[in-house]
């Protein structure tokens, strides 16, 4: 049954933009979005199914690109936890501490957002590289840091270490200690208290922080093609396999490669709304709904 | 539980937050902390919780050394002005929460942790609203629940910051006069911080009239009123008076 909603009058509000305005700026939006967004996306799909779905599945029926596929699970798989851990602690520490130096870790943090990554790859290799300052030292015991796994891991911590600290930062803050205290006056432990009051009230913050952050280790080309070496079968994340096969002209194989961090990226996106959605409804919940 | 503090000193910075406080009170008594913001009202009731520590000075529970002693084993029910229920429980899971992390072997079972809740919610006249959230609340329905939850792990004393401030007038009268019949019926020491004179005047069996940092007269209301110490407290109390 449809019932008649109170609809708000047609008449145009004084703080209301001109109907061409609105329009323009809608047009101008959508425009964009479809050409540098939606066309993209549409043409990586199309280039690698281009041949059919037979030979868009035979490119991953290939030992390199299995490697590259299984190297980039690795390093999300050891980048995320750790920028995990990295996050709630430095975001516990800024909200609900005072300490000296604690400006200076807030912008610490933001540093790889305001850093190249090509140059984040490059401070690794100035470390650990064989001319680095470690350099004599790692090769001396024989720990293969630059152009190896451990090498990309660390450029992937750094590039992806604020997506989980910044969002949980003004979360966290804006809530205060106070429930904390309050827990703990109540007779609950520092453990009790983390992971019974702090954690549920910043769930879908540390969520959404942990996809963003997954998804970005995931893609990252910069800093990890500079420590990387680019051994095929060895060295190559999913964005590197996909330069080498595209500069090799294997549109196909390098387009089908790319296909699956577009669809991983599809799928971020699809887990981001759902969260948001979840969050919202959540929260729309808690607004002040006052009974009696 | 008698709750005696002896020359304490809490410095925040350059700022002198508490200047040699000292202050006795007796069991059972219901004792307001009454100053303008600033004057270490907070601060001291920081102190006594154990959410904060003096840089000298001491605080006894029954003539018992208590200074350094960590917030849980102080046996405290603390009431923020804002009250702090946690946001993402129900009102029984809030109410709940002091008797449910206590230490396996200690905790009461489960049916019992339900009966106390709910005496806990006939007490504070909310029964009915233990599923509920606490932003489904009221001010004053929140503040009972806070208050509720803080009396479920039986402490030894309240301390309530500001328990009215965030009221409205006609809520904060009513409430008032339901803590004081509270606080005599569970006859527990009671400290409480406000800086409306009334409402000090109304409910406390004591008063301790604070300003900048010290302590300006302790008494009973009719003393602070008919006999201020000091040209502060008569300033401070001026106009106000037993009804």
């Amino acid at each position: 049954m449809i019932t008649e909603r109170p609809r708000p009058p047609k008449s145009r509000s004084a703080v209301r933009e001109p109907r061409w305005v609105r329009i323009m700026l809608t047009t101008v939006a959508v425009l964009f979005l479809g050409i540098f967004v939606l066309v993209p996306l549409f043409a990586v799909f199309g280039e690698a199914l281009k041949n059919g779905l037979g030979v868009f599945f035979a490119s991953f029926n290939d030992l390199a690109a299995f490697a590259a596929i299984k190297l980039t699970l690795l390093v999300a798989a050891i980048s995320v936890p750790a920028n995990l851990l990295f996050g709630v602690s430095a975001a516990w520490a800024i909200a609900k501490f005072e300490f000296p130096g604690k400006s200076l870790l807030v912008t610490l943090i933001d540093l790889p957002f305001a850093v190249s990554p090509v140059v984040a790859g490059l401070i690794y290799v100035l470390i650990f590289g064989a001319q680095g300052w470690l350099g004599p030292f790692l090769q001396a015991h024989n720990i293969k840091i630059i152009f190896a796994a451990p090498g990309i891991v660390l450029a992937t911590i750094f590039v992806t270490f604020p997506f989980i600290a910044r969002e949980l930062i003004p979360l966290m803050q804006a809530q205060g200690s106070e429930e904390e205290q309050v827990a703990l006056s109540l007779g609950a432990n520092g453990w009790q208290t983390f992971w019974r009051v702090t954690v549920p009230n910043v769930k879908w913050g540390l969520v959404y922080g942990v996809i963003l952050c997954n998804a970005r280790a995931m893609g990252e080309f910069g800093a990890v093609s500079v420590v990387s070496g680019h051994i095929r079968g060895l060295t190559n994340t999913i964005p590197l396999q996909v330069e080498i096969l595209y500069n090799e002209y294997n549109f196909v194989a390098a387009f089908a490669m790319a296909s699956l961090l577009a669809a991983l990226a599809l799928l971020t996106l699809l887990i981001k709304s759902l969260v948001e959605w979840r969050a919202s409804a959540r929260s729309a919940l808690q607004e002040p709904q006052v009974y009696a | 539980m008698k709750i005696e503090a002896k020359q304490l000193v809490r410095t925040f910075g350059d700022y002198l937050a508490l200047d040699k406080v000292s202050l006795q009170i007796e069991e059972g008594e219901l004792v307001a902390l009454l100053g303008p913001s600033g004057s270490g009202k907070t601060t001291l009731l920081r102190v006594i919780a154990g959410l904060d520590f003096p840089d000298s000075g001491s605080v006894l529970f029954d003539d018992r050394e208590a200074t350094r002693l960590q917030i849980q084993k102080r046996g405290v029910g603390f009431v923020f002005q804002n009250y702090a229920l946690f946001r993402h429980m129900t009102i029984y899971k809030n109410i709940a929460f002091g008797l449910e992390v206590v230490r396996r072997k200690d905790r009461l079972k489960p049916a019992l942790i339900r009966e106390r809740v709910f005496e806990l919610l006939r007490l504070v006249q909310l029964t009915g609203f233990e599923n509920r959230l606490p932003a489904q609340l009221s001010g004053g329905q929140r503040q009972r629940i806070a208050l509720a939850r803080a009396l479920a792990i039986e402490p030894r004393i309240l301390l309530l910051d500001e328990p009215f401030g965030a009221l409205d007038a006609m809520v904060r009268k009513e409430l008032r006069g339901w803590v004081k019949q509270l606080q005599r019926q569970l006859k527990i020491t009671t400290l409480f911080v406000t800086h409306d004179q009334d409402e000090a005047i109304e409910i406390a069996d004591r008063i301790v009239v604070m300003n900048a940092g010290h302590i300006e007269q302790i008494g009973t209301p009719i003393e602070v009123c008919a006999e201020p110490a000091t040209p502060f407290v008569w300033e401070f109390l001026r106009g106000h008076a037993l009804a």
